[in-house]
Formats: structure tokens, C-alpha cells, sequence
């Protein structure tokens, strides 16, 4: 017997999230709330607090999410194998945090991907200077831009295509809103060290 | 901003431009700093992101707890009235056909049979054991009165689990108990939201069963309702056009 279908086959959740526009936010929702009952494995195998779990999980939808729509998700595995290894990753990645308080450690997923691409000579300079940089001053200064700017970095953040970006927010094209989005960022950076 | 770096992370730089800005970057530590105000970017990017979609999905997580945990209203003295009428209207209602004419509608329920004897031998189970996973264990194994209790345990917990007012529902009717088997469908009928919801077409599978006058009337009701619902499964409304065929062939 067929179970009850809550929730749309695989396939059409990443069909969806790859077709992006107002879909793709449907669509990730479908994913985080299809596979939600592993929050439980995070408490009981990793013995993490439901909280913690909980955001652990989050963060690997959001890995998942990303994955997709760059074209990393190959479909080689299950689409819930494989967000179940990125949510054990992101539950280690926690315990070890919890475990030696050390905050570094736990890079946003992704950046160590952009880390790597640069020579080994540089990286540990790069790697200095962003620990230098104020984080929380930078958010600050984020909630400080143009709602428009901050929108845009936002959804750029959010591994939104610059295509998808000009349709939600009404641009003419993908280059202008690139261009608008250095402008951004260069805004952001003008302001942040203003401020430092 | 230097309008290389973010061609260089997508890797969209030509080689030799690459190799010029990874030279640069060695040597300029302006870019260096530029560079890492990128990455630093990104990351605090990716962290409001996380918090805000996490509190968003926390959101629609505690919204359907709500919704299925919601208070129970209580009932005026007239209510109650017109629900005992009603019931004892039905009642009569029941005697008064069952003592009229018995369809003959042992062709229909044959195929019923055949349906539920390939449809609902085996439940598909996830793979993380948990009480609904027990219930499907219990079914599987034949185990009827175990998959019921497990199930009829799990919707105390929370009334609208469809899951596993399914799996109750499809116990119950194996074992023959066909009012509860219907209330339980007729609740998962009523579950809001579902992707695709077999509430009433299960319903019907009982009633043509059961195949009394008023339940083969019903079931027409609940077939018609499958086969013209869009979102419902498509081997199910093939099934019920098939069942609605062999309706209109029994003489009234």
C-alpha cells in the first residue's frame, strides 16, 4: 500500500527549489518540514539539546538548499541520505563547539569551500584578517544599509541567483543587479570601517 | 571593491586573470583585506539567514502543534439535543433500509476485497523506529489488535496524526470493525493540508465492503468526490472510476 503522502515526492521538492521564484520558498519548507523527525536522532544519537538539534537541522536543510541550486546535489544519493550526513556533520560540528568552546571552528558551511580556492599562501593571511574583522559590527551595519540593499545581500546570502533577484525585486537584469550588489557590499564595507 | 574577487570565488576569472589576481592578492594586502571583508560577508550573510529561516520554520512547526492541539469547545444543552436526535434519526434511518431491499453487490465487494488484499497487505515503513513505525511492524505481522492500540495511542498524543488515522483505519477494517474503521477515514477526510489525502476514498472501500443500501449511495458520494479531485492520487481515482462503473451497472 501507497502511505499517506504529507509531503511531495523528492524529485519535486528539488525540482521546485531549482525552479526557484516564489516556489522555491513552498518548496524548501516542504523539505525542512518532510524531514523534521531527525531533529529527534540529533537528541538521541548526539545527545544535543532539542534546541540545539533543532538549529543543527536547519542549518543542514539550509546546506541542502544551497547544494541544489548550485548544482552540487547530484542526485548520486537519496535526497534524505543525503541531508541526514550534512545534519550529522552539523551535530558533531556542535558537540565539538559545545565540547572545547571554541567558536572559530565552526565556519559557516561553504566558506571553507571559498577558503580552499585560495593559494595556500594567502589563505592564512585572509583567514587572520577575518577573524580580526568584527562580526557583529558588520551585522550591525547590515541592519544600517537601504532596506533595498540589505534585501539583496540577504537573498545573495541565501544562494538566491542574481536572475532570481532581478524578478523578485523587479530589476531589468541579472548584471544590474550585480552591479547594484558590489555597489551594496562596497556601501557596506565604506560603513563598516566609518564605524570600526 | 575590487571587481575581481567575486569572479575569482565563482571561478569565472580566465586562467591568466587568475593567476594576475592570485599574484596580486600575495602581494597587495589591501586586496587581502577586501578579500576577507568578502568572505566575513558572507559568512554573517549566511548566519542572519540561518536565524531568520530557522525562526521562521520554527514558526510553521509550532502553528501545526497548535493547530492540532487546539482546545475543545464546549457544547450547549440544544447541541446536544440535536446530536441525539440526529444520532437516533440515523438509527432508525439504518433499521428502516436495512429491513428494505439487499443490493446485490457481491461482484463489488469481490473487488473490494481483491483491492485491499493487494493494497493494504504491507504498510511501506520508514526507517527509524518510532510508535507509528510499531504500528506498521504490528500491521505487517498481521498483529491486528496491536497495530490498533499502538495507533489508537499515538492520536490520544495528537487527534489529527494522518499517519496514523490511516494506519487505524486500515487495521480496524481488516479486522472487520467497519464503523470505526469509517470514523477513523472520516477523520483523516478532515485533516487539513495534506499533499494528497485518501480520507474518503478509504471511506468508500469500507462502505462498498459492508455494501448495505445507504453505504453503496454513500460510497457513490465519496467515489464521485475522488474522481473528480485533482490532487488526488492517480491510481486512486482510476480505481474509483473503475468501482463507479460497476455502480451504475447493480440494479437499484
Amino acid at each position: 500500500m501507497k502511505l499517506l503522502q504529507k509531503f511531495p515526492p523528492d524529485p519535486n521538492i528539488i525540482q521546485g527549489i531549482r525552479a526557484g521564484g516564489t516556489a522555491r520558498r513552498l518548496h524548501e519548507n516542504q523539505l525542512y518540514g518532510k524531514y523534521a523527525y531527525l531533529i529527534g536522532e540529533g537528541t538521541r544519537k548526539h545527545r544535543l539539546s532539542e534546541d540545539d538539534s533543532s538549529i543543527a537541522y536547519s542549518d543542514a536543510v539550509l546546506t541542502v538548499i544551497e547544494h541544489i541550486c548550485a548544482d552540487r546535489f547530484e542526485g548520486r544519493s537519496e535526497l534524505k541520505t543525503y541531508l541526514f550526513q550534512i545534519f550529522n556533520n552539523k551535530c558533531v560540528d556542535l558537540t565539538r563547539r559545545n565540547t572545547t568552546k571554541k567558536a572559530q571552528i565552526h565556519q559557516a558551511d561553504g566558506l571553507s569551500d571559498y577558503l580552499n580556492l585560495l593559494p595556500d599562501d594567502t589563505r592564512t593571511a585572509v583567514q587572520q584578517l577575518m577573524h580580526q574583522q568584527d562580526a557583529q559590527l558588520l551585522g550591525q551595519r547590515l541592519q544600517e544599509l537601504g532596506e533595498k540593499c540589505r534585501q539583496m545581500l540577504l537573498a545573495w546570502g541565501e544562494g538566491y541567483k542574481d536572475e532570481d533577484i532581478a524578478q523578485q525585486m523587479s530589476y531589468q537584469s541579472a548584471a544590474v543587479v550585480k552591479t547594484s550588489r558590489l555597489r551594496c557590499l562596497q556601501r557596506l564595507r565604506e560603513l563598516y570601517l566609518n564605524g570600526r | 571593491m575590487n571587481d575581481h574577487i567575486e569572479d575569482y570565488f565563482n571561478q569565472d576569472l580566465p586562467p591568466p586573470e587568475r593567476v594576475q589576481f592570485e599574484e596580486d592578492l600575495r602581494r597587495n594586502p589591501q586586496l587581502q583585506e577586501e578579500v576577507a571583508f568578502y568572505l566575513k560577508t558572507k559568512q554573517v550573510l549566511r548566519e542572519q539567514t540561518l536565524a531568520e529561516r530557522h525562526a521562521e520554520w520554527q514558526k510553521l512547526s509550532d502553528d501545526e502543534e497548535v493547530a492540532t492541539t487546539a482546545p475543545v469547545r464546549r457544547l450547549t444543552w440544544w447541541q446536544y439535543a440535536s446530536a441525539a436526535l440526529l444520532v437516533l434519526a440515523m438509527g432508525l434511518g439504518w433499521i428502516w433500509l436495512s429491513g428494505t431491499k439487499q443490493v446485490s453487490q457481491s461482484t463489488l465487494a469481490q473487488s473490494v476485497d481483491q483491492y485491499i488484499g493487494q493494497e493494504f497487505e504491507t504498510v511501506t515503513m520508514a526507517s527509524e523506529p518510532d510508535s507509528l513505525e510499531m504500528a506498521k511492524v504490528y500491521y505487517n505481522e498481521n498483529r491486528l489488535d496491536d497495530a490498533l492500540a499502538v495507533s489508537q495511542g499515538l492520536l490520544k498524543r495528537n487527534a489529527n496524526n494522518a499517519a496514523a488515522l490511516e494506519v487505524a483505519g486500515i487495521a480496524a477494517q481488516r479486522q472487520q470493525k467497519y464503523d470505526l474503521a469509517i470514523g477513523y477515514f472520516q477523520r483523516l477526510a478532515a485533516v487539513p493540508d495534506l499533499y494528497i489525502n485518501p480520507g474518503n476514498f478509504y471511506q468508500a472501500t469500507v462502505y462498498l465492503k459492508r455494501g448495505e443500501p445507504s453505504d453503496l449511495k454513500k460510497a457513490r458520494e465519496l467515489l464521485q468526490k475522488v474522481a473528480s479531485n485533482a490532487s488526488a492520487s492517480q491510481k486512486q481515482k482510476a480505481q474509483a472510476k473503475e468501482w463507479l462503473d460497476a455502480l451504475n451497472e447493480i440494479k437499484e
